[in-house]
């Protein structure tokens, strides 16, 4: 990633050699590549809003990192299939998710709106009904709407089924005996087999129609993986990334299903994840504690129902809340007005050199928030905000702004080397923006409503690993 | 939201009948042969035509063999997944055909795969409409699997056609209860009560959610009624009597009437004795009413009640209770009896349980081989024959094997380890075990590498991880066992003390920032945990950051520890060299003087000493000593104080010597005595109190190696060797320990690589002996030939000595070893220069001498004298 981020600004164009590389990853040496989409251009993108066929796949990975993936710059083949979207569709080459917790993340994703604004912080908030979701606008677009997905924040009653005609967490032991691995990792019910089952049957179910389906896969969250896949080392960091192998030959199943339905040609698929995890680079270890780059930044890619190539790849930074304005604006769905998301479409397409200097400057301006005491009621807010202005990030505590940390995220991708003190006026001038950006409200009244959090749910939660009190 | 198609798009579908069933298949043979099971049936198809029209009857006959028949065939005598595998053939080749999709839908949700059910029993809803039978089989799915929302929107839709329909009243029911929908779910229980009002689960269902919703009244007036069928109801079966009886007076109990339930527990006691429906809501509810106290009592009646004899919960409830009060020989007696009784697996496990909670391996491993061998038609007594495991694995007890051949190895027992062994049919139950094995067997390569392989199988087995620490400790991989300790941690902060190992670790190799994080991580999921806030505190000296301090002082408030906080706050104060904050501190709390703040107390003695106010400080604490004098840690407040003037410490160790007499269990004064006789020279006195430290605080190194270093005094160097080594064993991070261990070894002449690892641990992370440490590594690294690797040792000794003669001649002999004459030559001198008459000052001399003589006949490099230090 790094050797990219000279090209800010502009679609990379790959060479078209490339995704040859991803079809021999993704279905071996021997066999014929299953995946006969058509091939199309970046131009090609326009045509999208005028087709009446078009499924949409949502593949949310948990708790992925970017930095983990072999398109995204990574030595270690942990992502065939991940890599073989990419290297046939579009890549965000620097994308950051808007907290480092999996609730809060969402309900940016899902509305396009930062944090401050969806007020989803703490662990009783729901994403309130007022809030316009992509899963609503396929709905009422036509599309057959379903999620599954294995991860409590994600619950019904957090707000997050809305659009949703059925959303559903399945449950263990629906794939097939002799498909499952024992799940020594996890702690929670069945692994992503199920999710990936219960996708395939979907799909099967309702192929002679229009769909949005939204997976949200936790395997990697948990460090599942199989004996097959297990095969990068025994550090707990390795674990992880036999965890991301293991998820993405799980999402390989489902593109061969795809494939064979002969349904890729009419699916868009996009892959994101809520946050990264962190292995101990800033003292911490997992996530929702702190806002640095391995638990912030994720991937984003498109793979369209045709074969893109030359690929593209976005090296403008861009973030999760710009994921379905993207999309949207792809599919020709007009999304809900005032969300601090943008649509990168316009930047694929060569069009953004028409844009305002204000909203030229927006394009280079991100937040991401996190309460650190979001699982605990009883204790004050503790909130850090992250504010990125062009190369520079600034990590501002609300506690004790002596703490507030300044990198150059250029030439210090990791962010360890703090110039807080030798950048005094950025310092201030991020600073004073993210105090404002604290300001902001959510577009509707009342904020995020608060929900009552059953035993059992909560019990849930603690399994995933979180403290919850 | 589901919606459904109308009538008119079905009603355009071919009706589906049998004659028009013969005729498709007429037209398909080639699909009739492929529905039936007998391929040579459809060889005999193809054979002629005439044949063929006789043979398709005949076959609607033998085997009925339309597909939606023969589905339900397999679905109507059970074989679930012979029917899915049937139904997804078929729907390869007609996807469309609706009835097969709701067939498949039928056969998932019976196979038990309700999530995967949803989708085509979804599909045949929108196409069927509520007209068609796919409604309550979709809403059972969707209820079992993960969409209750979604199944009580359903369930309305198809209650507005159909309002009494119990089967979609009782799914609805549920779905709402899941969704916290209380309300909801009260109505659609109201209406079924209508038909059923006597269904007692029904009412109690309804009884717990008026409570949920608050509305007490009406939950007692539920209970009444209840009470009263099971009063009247003659045919109600026992345990259902008892429950509800229970959930009666749990009523009472929330209503706030703690009396009357009370006494509503004891009547159902009366009437249904040792029931467990009763007993385990009253031990709730004594808990509650904060009359834990009574609990003990209640257990002990109703254990030994006739009834209760073959109830292994009340026995098991008794025994933990028995054990928490310290009752632990008790507690094993009430278990043994119970097992011996039962003469049933489950009672010789619970007792297993019991032994591994008080570490006792090898009864434990007994234990076990009990309930094996009752499980398998065996008789106790006689361990485990070979045909028993192989009838345990077929048994699919793998875990049970998994747990035994653990706690064998625990009880170290390692041959019947080995004929465990080749039982467990799970790799990495396999690789876990030997690698346990290797360890304990004193192969920690071999044991860590197994763990690595394991890992993969089972990345976040937190007790693995940390035994591959262990192992990784032991061949001197300290930086890979740091790691594995913190992936234990990360795994499960609960399951071990790896972050406060790792956390001693880094303190120790000078990162108290890590030690801090590692710390935090560990207090995040054991809250209130003393060993870890005090390592909170010691890394917050030791990187000299006073603002959390008070933070970690209101967490031994939280924990019940106010007094050992303010201790600990103002003690780190104290280190981090401002004493006049930490007299403030200490100044502003009242309860100062009393018993349970000595150590705030003796603190603040100390630092009123320091000011120059030594009278006035322990005027002070004799009258706090006064006010209490059965208090012992007063006496040690006292003796401290009393300790800060040299010409009082008899008199301290008087009052130390006291506090031990009024309270024997109080380490402080054990630790504090021990260290006065020290200074007396009675080392086996000195040896007798640590070691009573050390019972007293299992998990503080300390004593141990205190007791050790007093036994070495005593001139027992072979006891205190196997007392150090000791020490290591159970706190493999112990660097001072590693330091003896590895000088004597060296005295020995052992430079083998066992002795290598001590040195390097020593040097790594002893505590008080680091500077000789490092001297010992170089000594060690040059008996080796590692000259590169002694001189390092040497020169990092060399800065932390205070005196560093004898580093220096060291390191003149590794100068000299490696052809550097002129520097060896500045060393030596050097280290006469330091002090003349160190213990190899004439060595050094004479090496000195032999240098100049060969710097004058310009000739090889001389052979060095080896014998002095060795």
């Amino acid at each position: 990633m790094a050797a990219n981020r000279g090209k800010q600004g502009l679609v990379g164009l790959l060479i078209a050699a490339a995704f040859l590389v991803g079809a021999y990853l993704i279905w071996g040496g021997g066999d014929e590549n299953p995946d006969d989409r058509p091939t199309g251009t970046v131009e090609d993108l326009r045509t999208l809003r005028e087709r009446d066929d078009i499924n949409v796949l949502f593949v949310l990975i948990d708790t992925l990192r970017a930095d983990r993936l072999r398109s995204y710059g990574y030595d270690r083949e942990t992502s065939p299939a991940l890599d073989y979207l990419a290297l046939t569709g579009i890549r965000f080459a620097e994308n950051r998710a808007q907290s480092s917790w999996t609730k809060s993340s969402m309900a940016s994703l899902w509305t396009g709106l930062y944090p401050v604004r969806t007020d989803v912080v703490q662990h009783v908030d729901a994403l309130a009904d007022e809030a316009e979701t992509p899963a609503e606008l396929f709905a009422d677009a036509g599309y057959v709407t379903a999620g599954i997905w294995r991860n409590g924040w994600v619950a019904p009653n957090f707000g997050f089924s809305q659009g949703f005609e059925i959303y559903q967490t399945p449950g263990g032991q629906q794939a097939p005996a002799d498909m499952r691995q024992k799940a020594r990792a996890g702690r929670i019910d069945g692994t992503d087999i199920d999710v990936i089952f219960s996708a395939m049957e979907f799909i099967r179910a309702h192929s002679d129609q229009r769909w949005f389906l939204y997976l949200h896969m936790m395997d990697v969250h948990q460090y599942i993986s199989t004996e097959n896949t297990a095969i990068f080392g025994n550090s707990y960091s390795d674990s992880y990334d036999n965890s991301i192998l293991w998820t993405d030959s799980q999402l390989g199943e489902l593109l061969m299903a795809l494939y064979r339905m002969d349904l890729a040609k009419k699916t868009v698929i996009v892959v994101a994840s809520d946050h990264g995890e962190a292995f101990g680079e800033h003292g911490s270890e997992g996530h929702a504690r702190d806002l640095y780059p391995e638990v912030v930044l994720t991937p984003f890619i498109i793979s369209l129902p045709f074969k893109l190539n030359p690929p593209a790849v976005v090296y403008s930074r861009t973030q999760n809340i710009d994921i379905w304005p993207t999309v949207l604006d792809m599919l020709g769905i007009s999304g809900p007005p005032d969300v601090d998301g943008i649509s990168r479409l316009p930047l694929l397409l060569d069009e953004e050199k028409d844009l305002e200097p204000e909203a030229l400057r927006a394009r280079d301006l991100g937040f991401a928030q996190l309460d650190r005491n979001w699982g605990k009621l009883e204790e004050a807010p503790s909130t850090i905000v992250a504010v990125r202005e062009g190369n520079l990030r600034l990590i501002h505590d609300t506690d004790d702004q002596d703490l507030d940390q300044l990198f150059d995220i250029v030439a210090d991708p990791g962010e360890v080397r703090n110039l807080a003190e030798s950048h005094s006026n950025d310092l201030e001038r991020l600073r004073e923006e993210a105090q404002h950006h604290l300001e902001s409200g959510t577009p509707w009244e009342g904020g995020a409503p608060e929900v009552e959090i059953d035993e059992m749910h909560l019990r849930q939660l603690r399994a995933l690993g979180y403290s919850v009190e | 939201m589901i919606s459904s198609k109308k009538a008119r798009e079905k009603n355009e579908r071919a009706p589906s009948g049998r004659s028009s069933d013969v005729h498709d298949m007429l037209k398909e043979p080639r699909r009739l042969i492929r529905a039936c099971p007998a391929g040579r049936v459809g060889r005999l198809l193809r054979s002629s035509g005439a044949i063929l029209l006789l043979l398709v009857q005949l076959l609607l006959t033998a085997c009925g063999q339309e597909p939606n028949t023969r589905a339900r065939e397999l679905l109507k005598t059970g074989q679930f997944q012979a029917a899915v595998d049937f139904l997804q053939a078929e729907l390869k080749k007609t996807p469309s055909d609706i009835e097969l999709v709701q067939l498949y839908g039928l056969a998932l949700l019976r196979n038990r795969q309700p999530s995967l059910a949803v989708w085509p029993l979804r599909r045949a809803f929108r196409e069927t409409g509520a007209e068609g039978t796919a409604l309550i089989p979709l809403v059972e799915a969707l209820a079992r699997g993960g969409a209750p929302s979604e199944a009580a929107e359903l369930a309305t839709q198809g209650l507005e056609e159909d309002p009494s329909n119990p089967v979609l009243l009782r799914l609805r029911a549920g779905a709402h209860a899941g969704n916290l929908n209380h309300d909801a779910a009260l109505a659609d229980l109201d209406r079924l009560l209508e038909a059923t009002p006597d269904l007692l689960p029904l009412q109690e269902t309804r009884a717990n959610i008026l409570l949920k919703l608050g509305r007490l009244e009406e939950a007692s007036e539920v209970m009444e009624l209840i009470s009263a069928k099971v009063k009247t109801d003659q045919s109600l079966p026992p345990g259902l009597k008892a429950r509800a009886c229970a959930n009666a007076a749990l009523y009472q109990h929330k209503l706030g009437e703690t009396e009357a339930a009370g006494a509503a527990f004891d009547a159902c006691l009366a009437e249904s004795p040792a029931a467990q429906e009763v007993l385990y809501p009253m031990i709730e509810f004594l808990e509650q009413s904060n009359q834990g106290d009574r609990v003990l009592d209640l257990l002990t009646e109703q254990a030994s009640l006739k009834a209760a004899k073959g109830r292994l919960m009340i026995q098991v409830l008794l025994a933990a209770q028995l054990r928490a009060s310290g009752q632990v020989a008790e507690a094993t007696d009430v278990l043994l009896r119970t097992a011996e009784y039962l003469e049933a697996p489950q009672g010789w496990l619970e007792l297993a349980e019991h032994y591994v909670s008080i570490d006792d391996m090898p009864r434990a491993a007994d234990a076990i081989a009990n309930a094996i061998a009752l499980q398998t038609g065996g008789e106790v007594g006689y361990g485990l024959m070979q045909g028993e495991f192989e009838m345990l694995q077929s048994m699919g007890s793998e875990d049970g094997l998994f747990a035994y051949a653990d706690i064998l190895i625990q009880a170290k027992r390692f041959d019947e380890v080995r004929r465990v062994l080749p039982h467990l049919s799970e790799p990495v139950h396999k690789l876990l075990i030997e690698a346990r094995l290797n360890l304990a067997e004193g192969q920690p390569r071999k044991a860590l590498d197994q763990y690595f392989e394991a890992f993969k199988l089972w990345p976040s087995n937190p007790g693995a991880r940390y035994m591959a620490a262990v192992a990784a400790m032991r061949i001197g991989e300290f930086d890979e066992a740091a790691g594995l300790y913190q992936d234990s941690l990360r795994s499960d902060a609960t399951m071990s003390d790896a972050g406060i190992v790792l956390a001693r670790m880094q303190l120790l190799q000078g990162s108290p920032e890590g030690a801090f994080n590692t710390v935090n991580l560990y207090l995040m999921k054991n809250p209130g945990d003393t060993d870890a806030l005090d390592l909170i505190v010691q890394s917050a000296v030791a990187a000299r950051v006073s603002g959390v301090l008070a933070g970690v002082h209101q967490a031994y408030a939280a924990a019940g520890k106010p007094a050992q906080g303010l201790a600990q706050h103002a003690m780190a104060l104290e280190a981090m060299r401002v004493p006049k904050q930490a007299l403030e501190l200490l100044d502003a709390e009242d309860e100062i003087d009393s018993p349970e703040y000595f150590l705030a107390l003796a603190a603040w003695a100390r630092m009123t000493t320091g000011a120059g106010e030594s009278q006035a400080a322990l005027e002070r604490v004799q009258r706090a000593q006064a006010s209490h004098p059965e208090s012992a840690r007063l006496e040690v407040a006292l003796g401290m104080t009393l300790d800060l003037d040299p010409e009082r410490g008899e008199e301290a160790a008087a009052a130390y010597q006291r506090a031990v007499t009024l309270d024997p269990e109080l380490v402080e004064a054990r630790v504090l005595l021990a260290r006065w006789l020290t200074s007396q020279e009675d080392h086996e006195g000195a040896t007798a109190e640590y070691d009573r430290a050390a019972e007293l605080e299992p998990n503080e190194a300390e004593h141990g190696f205190n007791a050790a270093v007093s036994v070495l005094a005593a001139g027992q160097d072979e006891d205190g060797e196997a007392r150090l080594q000791a020490v290591l064993e159970r706190y493999p991070w112990h660097g001072d320990s590693a330091a003896w261990l590895a000088q004597f070894a060296l005295q020995r002449g052992d430079t083998g690589p066992e002795t290598l690892v001590l040195a390097r641990l020593a040097a790594r992370m002893s505590n008080t002996l680091r500077p000789n440490a490092f001297e010992t590594l170089g000594l060690v690294r040059y008996e080796r030939g590692e000259m590169p690797e002694a001189h390092s040792a040497f020169q990092q000794a060399i800065g932390l000595q205070p005196e560093p003669a004898s580093a220096l001649y060291h390191l003149g002999r590794v100068l000299i070893a490696i052809g550097r004459n002129a520097d060896a030559t500045r060393r030596l001198e050097e280290a006469l220069s330091a002090n003349e008459t160190f213990a190899m000052a004439d060595s050094a001399r004479a090496l000195l001498s032999e240098l100049s003589e060969l710097e004058q006949a310009e000739e090889e490099p001389i052979e060095l004298n080896e014998t002095e230090e060795n």
